[in-house]
């Protein structure tokens, strides 16, 4: 028995997910808010390669989760933190990061090539050259994002024990990414699935305007690698919130968006391999989408309201031929330019 | 240290002579730099072996302080012979120390361990006193700078071989296993594993030995053979680094054909095991195959010893 001593901090408390199982071959790892373990790690690692001085300024743009998990950390470390980001970001999110002390710098203008992302990039770097001795995390970039999931390796092979697939979607990368790394340290097999949504870059579809936030990118993240994936799936934001409502009512699991998205693909994968035991990650928990995904009618005034969940993906042989539907390929851990024929980015 | 009632009891108690005996152990199933507590600590959970082990026999005297070993080149039992009497608080009795022992030298069994423990129990038996499995272990330590968990038997413990202390109980027993255990480097000379130098991990190899503890842990609670063999296959790739396995892919290779659970090697030395599941309704035929298969690869000493039956029963 292991004693129930009280939490140094409330990170050392959240960090960790917890393992549910969902059916006999399924299993769900809740986050309250993943990303203060890779947050936590990079911020950790520099302290202790002294790259990060006590009392400097930690500066990055985002405009989700991760800038909420430096918040909580730069607040309870005595850091600076700005986070830089553009017009979307949601106000209830602006105004409790600027509450755990944080600047929250709001670039007004698109740049006229790379639009808000350039832009911003472009004052992050501004502030960055500013403020000597400040310290950016780049969770686009930095491999201390995806060797942070250690800890959450080690949690699901206790839980669980033997894993022959995990789902998770994919934004930076870092956790997909690293979890896998550390998981085929002790199963070699282990079949990757990335989810994806319409629109985004990472697996070679054109760059679109896109609902579903968290996963997907306009940009190829290095933190992505190609290589890992067995598996790659995109889904639609009316699919990926109605998985969410359904894990909610069948599980009474209140997670965002991207969790329905990871919900629903690892459901179809663990009925079609019902000897296969399945993870699939959940980033995030719900109260940041109770006005939208959780909303009836935000849902139908956004034309993202489905009744039913298509029973398989569209298989696809090619990553632009992913039309408005849940789809997927058969990725079997190619690099980018062997699967999309061309180099990032042409 | 112990508490002066067992001490005033030494002092009238009639000396006679103590034994004590000791198993070896098979190498690690697991080995790292691990954290507790926010800081780092070596640690192994070491495969209990019994087939291989010493005896000692403790023949004590009177208005002595000198301790005489047998064999002489023994000196780290003799250290514990003294550091055993030292912590029950004698100061007037010496004696003669004799160890028999079946261990194979300088293959990583753990010989100079089982050497130890068998002392500190002949010593502690010959004043009528009942050590605890800490307080060997921490006695133990201190004879040999890195000692094994050899003493807590079938139970699953990662030990600080440094802080001769257990800094995780993994909940229970190891699971009945059988395990083909054999030289892998018969024509070297072997390593002396005292004189290895401690592996230096990177920070990332400390990340990458955490999801190995996870699964130890579930081995153990779900009494699963194989889920053992995976993490030391991945333990021994870690230490491939520090100390390469001689035919580490033919080794392996004969495990998948096999559909054995598992592989194990010494971390610092040179014995390698193939883990078989007690229950495996085809283990004969595995382990049947498995010997024909390391005969082809030229092992043909090869040894075999369950892991629940920890009995001594080697001919000593
Ligand atoms: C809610 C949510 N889900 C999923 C992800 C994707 O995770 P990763 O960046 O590790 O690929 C993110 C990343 O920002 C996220 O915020």
């Amino acid at each position: 028995m292991k004693n129930r001593l009280a939490y140094d901090n409330i990170i050392d408390f959240v960090e960790l997910p917890k393992i549910i199982k969902l059916d006999d071959n399924l299993y769900g790892s809740a986050f309250f808010l993943m990303k203060l373990m890779p947050a936590r790690f990079i911020l950790e690692r520099a302290e202790r390669e002294g790259i990060l001085k006590p009392g400097s300024l930690v500066a990055e743009t985002t405009s989700g989760t991760f800038g909420l998990a430096l918040a909580m950390l730069c607040s309870l470390k005595s850091y600076k933190f700005i986070m830089v980001t553009d017009p979307v970001v949601d106000d209830a999110l602006k105004r409790r990061i600027e509450d755990l002390g944080a600047v929250v710098e709001i670039v007004q203008k698109p740049a006229d090539i790379g639009g808000y992302q350039r832009s911003r990039l472009d004052k992050l770097v501004e502030i960055l050259k500013k403020n000597s001795g400040s310290f950016c995390p780049s969770q686009y970039e930095n491999t201390n994002n995806p060797a942070g999931y250690s800890k959450f390796a080690e949690i699901l092979t206790e839980s669980v024990g033997h894993i022959d697939c995990l789902v998770g979607t994919v934004g930076s990368g870092g956790s997909v990414c690293g979890t896998s790394k550390y998981l085929r340290q002790l199963f070699p097999d282990l079949h990757v699935v990335g989810v994806d949504t319409l629109g985004s870059v990472i697996f070679g579809q054109p760059d679109q305007k896109r609902l579903l936030r968290g996963l997907g990118n306009s940009l190829w993240p290095d933190n992505v690698d190609h290589t890992v994936f067995n598996e790659v799936h995109w889904v639609s934001a009316a699919e990926a919130f109605l998985a969410t409502r359904m894990l909610h009512r069948k599980h009474a699991l209140f997670m965002g968006g991207t969790s329905g998205a990871a919900y629903m693909v690892a459901k179809w994968w663990a009925e079609k391999n019902p000897c296969k035991i399945v993870v699939c990650i959940f980033p995030d928990e719900g109260y940041r989408y109770q006005d939208t995904i959780y909303n009836d009618r935000w849902l139908e005034e956004n034309n993202v309201k489905l009744d039913k969940l298509p029973n398989n993906p569209i298989e696809v042989k090619n990553p632009i031929d992913a039309k408005a539907q849940w789809s997927c390929i058969g990725w079997n851990r190619r690099d980018y330019e062997n699967v999309v024929g061309k180099h990032k980015g042409t | 240290m112990v508490d002066s009632i067992i001490c005033n009891s030494i002092k009238n108690l009639e000396l006679k002579e103590g034994r004590g005996t000791a198993i070896a152990h098979h190498g690690e199933i697991l080995q790292g730099m691990f954290e507790d507590a926010g800081k780092l600590f070596r640690g192994s959970v070491t495969l209990p072996c019994h087939i291989f082990g010493s005896q000692a026999s403790f023949f004590p005297k009177k208005n002595s302080s000198k301790i005489v070993v047998d064999p002489e080149w023994k000196i780290k039992s003799k250290k514990a012979a003294e550091l055993t009497l030292k912590s029950l608080g004698v100061e007037d009795i010496g004696g003669r120390l004799m160890i028999k022992s079946n261990t194979p030298l300088r293959l990583g069994l753990g010989s100079s361990t089982s050497d130890v423990n068998a002392s500190i129990l002949s010593v502690a038996n010959s004043l009528g006193v009942v050590l605890s499995p800490v307080t060997i272990a921490s006695i133990a330590v201190k004879a040999e700078i890195a000692t094994d968990a050899i003493i807590f038997g079938e139970r699953a413990v990662l030990f600080g071989h440094r802080d001769g202390k257990v800094f995780e109980d993994l909940g229970g027993n190891f699971p009945p296993m059988e395990v083909l255990g054999f030289n892998s480097d018969p024509d070297g000379e072997g390593v002396d594993t005292l004189a290895f130098p401690p592996a230096e991990y990177s920070w990332q190899e400390i990340e990458m030995l955490r999801p190995l503890v996870g699964l130890m842990r579930r081995a153990i609670y779900e009494q699963n053979p194989k889920l053992i063999g995976r993490v030391s296959i991945a333990s021994t790739e870690i230490n491939q680094r520090f100390l390469p396995t001689k035919n580490f892919d033919s080794i392996k290779n004969i495990v998948r054909k096999v559909n054995a659970a598992g592989l194990q090697a010494s971390h610092s030395g040179i014995v390698v095991g193939i883990i078989f599941d007690s229950n495996d309704v085809d283990k004969e035929q595995k382990i049947h195959r498995s010997l024909s298969l390391l005969k082809d690869i030229g092992y043909d000493n090869v040894w075999r010893f369950r892991t629940d039956k920890l009995h001594l029963e080697a001919g000593l």
